[in-house]
This record gives structure tokens, C-alpha cells and sequence, in this order.
């Protein structure tokens, strides 16, 4: 008696956290699938009768989204595995390295986290121009680099700081390298790290639309979450097609996540000291 | 031959210096054992020899060449760790295999070297687990396999036996020095436990706060500490210290600061008046009756029994005296004793701050 009590305790709260997060993604997903004629029914009609496929006819052959789609995987792998490079090396040297200045630095990194998206467009806009990298893939990638490094850098610092460093000294009497304590000992070490940082910077850009819509004004530049917005002009949504636009854009973030959660092994590190 | 000597080597952590001129001389298969109490700068002197600290002056050199800036691959040397250190996402034969495989031995070579190690070390059943799968004798035997696959010139242990329970960790004792005896390989094993150091070792190197107070075989260290700090640190239970002088009349006697006279060597004459040290171990103290020539009295406060001996403290001569003896004891608390101790077995130490031994 007791005990179930207490397991409608915990299950109804976690009832109505689940459902709260999911049902405007069914929502997304049931209305994909009606024709105009059901998406402002009054009550609202839950399943579609009968399915439609004419909103994913529309968008993946008669609008730019399969380009903007492409676009955006370009520039949220390409930042994403910039990330991570850049990420890996500048973590393991501040967890391992004792230099001059490493907590001034560490602190610093996390300043250009602080800045307000809006005040550094501008001068963003600027330098980019000067490049000639507005409207180009490496444009965004670089600043999407600004958005994601930070942080990647603090998560990942955390994970290097938490391998004992017995470890590594003993990969070094065994004739490793530093690169090859790095690569051959550590890396492995953090893969949750790299899932997470991987996840976080896939996902972030991924989504990230006010310096997509400042720097890639061009059809050929714009990604998916630009895109989405073009389905809304000034008198009327194709709200059949922002649904039907928004699953596909919502289908690469689940994959990514479903492949990962499997890659997520716990308790990596047991069995590497005493405890 | 490979002979590890540490001249004059110097350590400094920024302005803290963790080690202080330390001389030492390791001979070719000897089996050192450094020891001291913790935080003394064990596990900095064993990371020196293996390069994975700098050092800060002095030369350390392996089989006659002077290595001080050499790096630990090429010192061929192995080390166990406290923690083990293994490579917690590699299989035991993977964790044994590596530091041959990045040195581009052979694979059939590396199988064979794996093979004969984990025969030595009884560990053939585990070569294909994680060290997640492995229990903690296990694992130390591990990280003892990979040292020994390398067939290195000299061996490092820091504290490899302090994570085992106190049964596991009397036959690992026996173990090790099995297998230094097996493969003759010049050893420096560091551990915080005189009994350890005083069952393994051929050699015993005392440290205290960076410096090497003692170094010599067990049991002249046990016979003739050279100062106040071995003669405690060395020996369970502790050495007793009684604080007084050698009496001046010519009675050779000593007088304890309570006034308490036991009876010393005629020989100490030239010690007379000035205030020293005298030092008996337990196991040179017993309990007399009454009127027994030369016996001091004492209030019995603790009795300990471990089974074979009983350990009976008693206050005496202004401060704790421990005394070990053989048979059962019928004693109670508070009861008053007569203590005797054996004349030749006695140790004098300077009552100044270092406490050196006083000849005698
Ligand atoms: N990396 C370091 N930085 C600063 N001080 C250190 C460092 N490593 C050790 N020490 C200091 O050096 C002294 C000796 O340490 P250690 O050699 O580990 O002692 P032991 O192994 O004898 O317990 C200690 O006081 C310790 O705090
Ligand atoms: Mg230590």
C-alpha cells in the first residue's frame, strides 16, 4: 500500500514532465500530416483523417528546404568538429599544464559566453565583411566556433581533470608521448565528454538563428531554422508546411541522439585506481 | 649493471623544497626500501629517478650515466603506482602489452613476453578482462605484470601494497621479494610501514622532511638508530624515551626527570650531567619482583594482548613506558610493577632538537 503510494509519487510528476515535453513535438508531428482543412478545427481534430503526404510533397520538392538543409548540416558538422579539435587540445592543456596565467585564461574563455548575442553582431558583421566571408560556409562556421568553444572547452576541462594522473604518468614510464598520453590514453578516457560536447555544438548550431539570419542573406547560405521562417509572410503560415519542414529538421537532432545514448557508457573510468 | 646513485639532488616546488641534498646509492640488484612518515618526500624521490619531475640540482644516475635530463622512456625503468594505474579502457594483456608495443617490439615477441609475466604472476585467466573486472589483489598484480614484461634494469614501487587488506598484503610482501630474487632487477620500493620495509629490505633508507636520516641494513637500524627520529620510527610498539642525565656521583645511574634511578654501563661516565635521552625498547624492559637489584617502579594504565605477547604500559619515570612480554599477564590496572631493563641494550640520545646518538 505504502509503496505504491509512493511510486504514484514519483510517477505522476514524471507523467506530467513527459508529457509537457512531448506533446508539441506529437503536435508537430500528428499535424504534419493533416490537410489545411483539419489544422484549425475548432475542437481541435487529434489524427489526421485520412493522412496526407501534400505538406511533405510541398516542402521537399517545391521549397528551398532540402538546400537549407544541406546547408545547415555543412556548417553544424563543420563547427562541430572544428569545435571539438580546437576543444580537445585547449582543455587537456589546462587541465594538465601548470602555465602562467591558466586561471586567467580559463576565466576569459567564458567572458565571450557573457557577451549579449546582440552586441557582438555588429562588429562580427564587420570583421566577417573585411574576410569576405559573409555569406560563405566557413563564415558561419567560425562564428558559430565563438558560440560553442566556450563551453565545450569548460565541459571537457572537467572530464580531463577527472582522470587520475597516475594514469598518464604511467603511459609515460611506458614510453608514450605527451601527444600519445593524449590520444592513446586520455581521449578514450573522456568519450562522455566528447558525446556532450559533440551533442551540445551539433545541437546549438543546429538551432541557432539570429547570426544565421545576420550573415547568410543569400537562398544559397540560409539554413533550416531561417528557412522555416520563410513559410511566414507578411498576410499568412503554411502552418501544414512549417510542420512537415520542422520534423525534418527535428529528424537529424533525434538520430544524433539516439546513435549517442548508446555511446554513452557509464562508470568508463572504474577500475583504472584502488577504488 | 645497473647501479642508481643520487648525488646531492635537490627538489624544490616553487619556494617549498620537498627534498634536501639526499645522497643515496642503490647497488646493482640491491632491494632498497625507502621509508618515512607521510608527506617526507618518498613519492618525490621515486618520481625523480623516474623523470616525471624535474629536479632542481644534484645528478641522479642509472647504471653509470648521468640521466637528469633524460626522459623517463629512456631510463629503462618500470613503476607501480599507489593507485595501480591501470588503463581502465584496455584488457589486462592490452594493459600489459603497451609499453612493448610503443617501444615497435614484434607482435609474437610482445605475446610471448605477456604470456611469460602473467605465468609468473598467476595471471593467465585474467588477460582478456578490464581492470573494472579485477579485484584489488588482482589489480596490484596487474601493474606488477606490466612492470615485469619490460624486463627494465630497475624497478619502482610507491607504496604498491597500501590499498590491500592486512592479509593480502603479508603475502604480497612475500611475493615481491620472490620475485626480486627471481629476476635480480635493482630495486627502490617506498612505503610509509616499518614493518614492511624492515621484512623486505636489504637496504632501508629513513627519510623525514626531505632528508635522509638513516640508511642501512634492518636490523642495524634496529640495533643502532643514529638518532631519536629512526629509534622511533623504526620498531612496533615504539622505543621508549626517558628524559633525564646521567648521574653525576659516580653511581652509574640514570636519573629521569621524576627522579627515578635506573641503573646504566659504567662506561657512560663521560656523559655525566649533561641532560640526555635514554632510549630501551619494549621487548628490553620486563617486569621483576619487588626486590630486584636495580628495578624501578611503575603504575600499570594499559595491557594489550595480541595473543603470543602482552604488551603492558606503565607509567614510570614521568612519562608512558611500553613493555613486551612473553607470557600471559595476570596484571591489573593501577597496579603498581617493578620494571628492569637489560644494561647492554640501551640507546642515549642527545637531548637537543636532532637528537643524535650519544656513543656508548
Ligand atoms: N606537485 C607538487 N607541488 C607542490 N608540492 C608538492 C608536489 N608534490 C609533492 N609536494 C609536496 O612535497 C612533499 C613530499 O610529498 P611526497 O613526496 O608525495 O611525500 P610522501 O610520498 O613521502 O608521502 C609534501 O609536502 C607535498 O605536499
Ligand atoms: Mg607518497
Amino acid at each position: 500500500m505504502k509503496d505504491s503510494r509512493r511510486t504514484l509519487l514519483i510517477s505522476l510528476p514524471v507523467a506530467i514532465l513527459v508529457i509537457v515535453a512531448v506533446f508539441p513535438f506529437l503536435w508537430m508531428a500528428v499535424s504534419a500530416f493533416k490537410p489545411l482543412s483539419q489544422l484549425y478545427t475548432i475542437p481541435p481534430q487529434w489524427l489526421p483523417d485520412p493522412p496526407t503526404l501534400a505538406n511533405f510533397k510541398n516542402v521537399l520538392f517545391e521549397s528551398n528546404i532540402p538546400r537549407y538543409f544541406v546547408n545547415s548540416l555543412i556548417i553544424s558538422i563543420g563547427s562541430t568538429f572544428l569545435a571539438l579539435v580546437f576543444a580537445v587540445f585547449a582543455a587537456y592543456g589546462f587541465a594538465r599544464f601548470d602555465f602562467r596565467g591558466r586561471s586567467a585564461a580559463l576565466a576569459f574563455v567564458l567572458i565571450g559566453q557573457l557577451l549579449p548575442t546582440a552586441t557582438v553582431i555588429v562588429p562580427l558583421y564587420i570583421v566577417l565583411n573585411y574576410l569576405g566571408l559573409i555569406n560563405t560556409y566557413l563564415g558561419l562556421i567560425l562564428v558559430y566556433l565563438i558560440l560553442t568553444l566556450p563551453l565545450s572547452v569548460w565541459m571537457l576541462t572537467g572530464y580531463f581533470r577527472g582522470i587520475p594522473k597516475e594514469l598518464e604518468d604511467a603511459a609515460i614510464i611506458d614510453g608514450a608521448s605527451q601527444l600519445g598520453v593524449l590520444f592513446r590514453i586520455s581521449l578514450p578516457l573522456v568519450t562522455p565528454g566528447i558525446i556532450a560536447v559533440t551533442l551540445y555544438s551539433f545541437v546549438a548550431t543546429w538551432n541557432e538563428f539570429v547570426f544565421a539570419l545576420s550573415f547568410a542573406t543569400e537562398k544559397e547560405m540560409k539554413t533550416l531554422p531561417i528557412g522555416l521562417a520563410e513559410f511566414s509572410t507578411e498576410f499568412d503560415t503554411d502552418w501544414g508546411a512549417v510542420m512537415a519542414a520542422s520534423f525534418v529538421m527535428t529528424l537529424p537532432i533525434a538520430l544524433i541522439f539516439l546513435v549517442m545514448q548508446r555511446m554513452f557508457v557509464s562508470g568508463l573510468m572504474s577500475g583504472a585506481t584502488k577504488g | 649493471m645497473a647501479q642508481v646513485a643520487l648525488n646531492k639532488l635537490v627538489k624544490r616546488y616553487g619556494a617549498y623544497q620537498a627534498l634536501h641534498e639526499v645522497d643515496m646509492t642503490v647497488e646493482n640488484g640491491e632491494f632498497v626500501v625507502l621509508v618515512g612518515p607521510s608527506g617526507c618526500g618518498k613519492s618525490t624521490l621515486l618520481r625523480t629517478i623516474a623523470g616525471l619531475e624535474e629536479i632542481s640540482g644534484g645528478t641522479i644516475s642509472i647504471g653509470g650515466r648521468v640521466v637528469n635530463t633524460i626522459r623517463p622512456k629512456e631510463r629503462d625503468i618500470a613503476m607501480v603506482f599507489q593507485s595501480y594505474a591501470l588503463y581502465p579502457h584496455k584488457t589486462v594483456r592490452k594493459n600489459m602489452s603497451f609499453a612493448l608495443k610503443l617501444a615497435g617490439v614484434a607482435q609474437p615477441e610482445i605475446d610471448k613476453a605477456v604470456e611469460r609475466a602473467a605465468a609468473i604472476l598467476g595471471l593467465e585467466p585474467l588477460l582478456d578482462r578490464k581492470p573494472k573486472q579485477l579485484s584489488g589483489g588482482q589489480r596490484q598484480r596487474v601493474a606488477m605484470g606490466r612492470a615485469i614484461v619490460r624486463n627494465p634494469q630497475v624497478f619502482l614501487f610507491d607504496e604498491p601494497l597500501s590499498n590491500l587488506d592486512a592479509k593480502l598484503r603479508v603475502q604480497m610482501r612475500a611475493e615481491i621479494r620472490e620475485l626480486h630474487q627471481r629476476l635480480g632487477a635493482t630495486t627502490v620500493y617506498v612505503t610509509h610501514d616499518q614493518i614492511e620495509a624492515m621484512t623486505m629490505a636489504d637496504k632501508i633508507v629513513v627519510m623525514r622532511d626531505g632528508h635522509i636520516e638513516q640508511i642501512g641494513h634492518p636490523l642495524e637500524l634496529y640495533d643502532r638508530p643514529a638518532n631519536r627520529f629512526v629509534a622511533g620510527f623504526i620498531g612496533s610498539p615504539a622505543m621508549n624515551f626517558i628524559e633525564g642525565q646521567v648521574d653525576a656521583s659516580g653511581t652509574d645511574r640514570f636519573i629521569a626527570s621524576d627522579g627515578t634511578a635506573i641503573p646504566v654501563s659504567a662506561r657512560l661516565g663521560i656523559l655525566k650531567r649533561s641532560p640526555a635521552v635514554l632510549a630501551i625498547r619494549p621487548e628490553d624492559l620486563s617486569i621483576v619482583e619487588e626486590n630486584t637489584p636495580g628495578a624501578f617502579p611503575g603504575m600499570v594504565s594499559v595491557v594489550e594482548t595480541t595473543g603470543p605477547e602482552t604488551i603492558v604500559i606503565a607509567n614510570s619515570c614521568g612519562t608512558r613506558l611500553s613493555v613486551v612480554i612473553k607470557e600471559r599477564s595476570r596484571l591489573k590496572l593501577g597496579e603498581k610493577v617493578w620494571l628492569s631493563a637489560d644494561v647492554s641494550k640501551l640507546h642515549f640520545f642527545e637531548a637537543s632538537k636532532d637528537g643524535r646518538r650519544l656513543a656508548a
